[in-house]
């Protein structure tokens, strides 16, 4: 070891050890800590007694928003007088833009099924056999099920595959759920901390998903795989989640905060502010305290909208959204939202709402539908897309009983 | 068992905030990574108290994996363009503190790499079994820890003359 080494082990030490990193507990932190237990508890039971876990979607949701708090409020701080305002990775938009338009959305109770003209498509269920998807429970997720089609996805051809991470495969299906066959993926799952997740079809008919910092390719004709070294200037990438495609690229969140679009022919990347459409257009939808605010630009048209979410015979309740979003082939952006509503302490409610906009930016009346998030609170599986090529989209849900394939007609 | 558990929160909170502040960088991350560890771990009071691995290992174990798996969740919420209201926020303490700065820039599996090593101590073979990989793996993104945060610093006029 150098002594440029120990001086730096030296200050690593020195410094995670500095009085300035101790944060004060709020005086009810440890009753926040067990009602959060308790809560867990009631999710788990709920759970296992087979119900869909509103209460446990829920809750996690509301603890991804940031309630409840065991931190004492600080100080007064005076305020900065100078250096940048805080930012979350977002590049800035123009300085002069006119107000969003603004849409109220009203969610409503989640349906069991989405209805017409949504059209159940296939279901899967769990088990040994290879026409049969897997769950997996335990690990880190303290005995939650994860169930591990992690997930679905339609490609260009209209058949399906699924990421099967306890077979090591990615099976595939027809459009009506006739098994077709499976691609290994054990040499990629062996790789050192390789999380294999989030394929996403582009439209050339290859399926792309993570390993950690690089991508693996499927040719869905040929059924080959292929690692995809994502190369961006000086940056080091380690983890990456791949989103959206819009007719040539594919779009990932980088762990440095970024989002990239990567050629996945090469893996060049660049960094971009927004998701591409396969219109050729740009899009993003950020969320704050009750709203989701969707903006597009696009030489055919562009918008920029303001959706305030309420929840019937919840006035003025403050909604904590999570959404699935996609693109079609048209522009034509679909939103699943589902919202967590907290009206009094301890009493969490999930609503949900299916609405379109289409590139001229009209907003679709709010449609009945599942909800996004499910029992697993990680990665549940549920997901929105479209088929490359297509203005069809498709829904997948899943239980503790089978994984179901919508798409609407 | 909601006594003990509740002694153990009391007792062992502002260590697991502090770590959690250390993994993160952000006090409010670091809250909510604790809340959940420890739900989790109150939810398992009776198993982690029977075993060998204890209710400290198991919560440092979520902590540092859910850092990491969370990031994964909020894959959205990195383009939100409005800072979400998370009450009043202090300034960051150590802002002036090269290292510290340089350490929020590294990728998540490198910061957890060096928090477990020189925060919590750990061998490179406790790391591997906190984070479900091989102890190369932790060999490497600790070296890949120690360069980047050498590049950073040198960087740095401040941290590079130190």
């Amino acid at each position: 070891m150098t002594h440029e080494d120990r001086d730096l082990d030296l200050r690593l030490r020195t410094l995670l050890r500095d009085e300035r990193l101790c944060l004060t507990p709020a005086a009810d932190a440890t009753r926040t800590v067990l009602g959060g237990v308790r809560r867990a508890r009631r999710r788990r039971a709920a759970v296992a007694g087979g119900a869909v876990g509103l209460l446990g979607a829920a809750v996690v949701m509301l603890a991804v928003t940031g309630v409840p708090r065991l931190l004492a409020d600080p100080a007064p701080q005076p305020p900065a007088t100078s250096g940048p305002a805080p930012t979350t990775g977002a590049v800035p938009g123009p300085t002069r833009t006119p107000s969003p338009a603004v849409h109220r959305l009203q969610l409503g109770s989640p349906a069991t099924n989405p209805p017409a003209p949504w059209r159940l498509a296939f279901r899967v269920g769990y088990g040994d056999r290879p026409s049969q998807l897997s769950t997996d429970t335990g690990g880190d997720e303290g005995g939650v099920m994860v169930w591990t089609p992690r997930t679905g996805v339609q490609v260009a051809d209209g058949t399906w595959w699924f990421l099967d991470r306890v077979k090591d495969r990615l099976a595939h299906f027809d459009g009506n759920g006739r098994y077709l066959g499976q691609v290994s993926i054990a040499e990629q799952v062996k790789s050192p901390g390789c999380l294999m997740e989030w394929p996403v079809a582009l439209a050339d008919g290859s399926l792309v998903m993570t390993c950690e910092g690089d991508l693996v390719a499927l040719d869905t004709r040929t059924q080959t795989l292929r690692t995809l070294r994502v190369e961006l200037a000086s940056e080091a990438i380690t983890e990456l989640v791949p989103r959206a495609a819009d007719a040539t690229h594919l779009y990932v969140f980088a762990d440095t905060g970024a989002l990239l679009r990567v050629d996945p022919r090469t893996g060049a990347a660049t960094t971009v502010p927004d998701y591409g459409g396969p219109d050729g257009s740009h899009y993003r939808v950020t969320k704050s305290a009750g709203r989701l605010r969707v903006q597009r630009t696009s030489t055919a048209g562009s918008y920029r909208l303001d959706l305030r979410l309420g929840v019937a015979g919840q006035s003025g309740a403050e909604v904590h959204p999570s959404w699935e979003e996609a693109m079609g082939h048209d522009g034509t952006l679909a939103l699943w939202i589902t919202g967590a509503v907290e009206p009094t302490p301890g009493d969490i409610r999930t609503y949900t709402g299916w609405t379109t906009i289409a590139p001229d930016g009209t907003v679709a009346p709010v449609e009945s539908i599942p909800q996004s998030a499910g029992e697993s609170d990680l990665d549940n599986g549920a997901r929105l897309g479209f088929r490359p090529g297509s203005d069809q989209p498709w829904l997948i849900t899943g239980d503790s009983r089978e994984v179901r394939v919508y798409v609407r007609d | 068992m909601d006594e003990d558990f509740a002694r153990y929160v009391q007792q062992r909170m502002p260590a697991l905030l502090r770590f959690g502040y250390a993994l993160t960088g952000d006090p409010h991350e670091a809250e909510d990574l604790v809340q959940d560890a420890l739900e989790r771990a109150g939810v398992r009071w009776k198993v982690l108290t029977r075993t060998g691995e204890g209710p400290d290992a198991y919560v440092r174990r979520i902590m540092a994996n859910r850092r990491i798996s969370r990031w994964r969740r909020r894959r959205r919420e990195t383009l939100v363009a409005e800072v979400p209201d998370r009450g009043q926020v202090g300034r960051d303490p150590l802002e002036g503190e090269p290292l510290w700065q340089a350490l929020r820039q590294l990728p998540l599996r490198q910061r957890t790499v060096i928090v477990l090593r020189y925060y919590e101590d750990c061998s490179e073979a406790e790391i591997a079994a906190v984070l479900g990989v091989s102890a190369g793996t932790v060999k490497s993104q600790a070296a890949k820890a120690r360069a980047h945060l050498r590049e950073l610093l040198a960087l740095d006029p401040i941290g590079g003359a130190r």
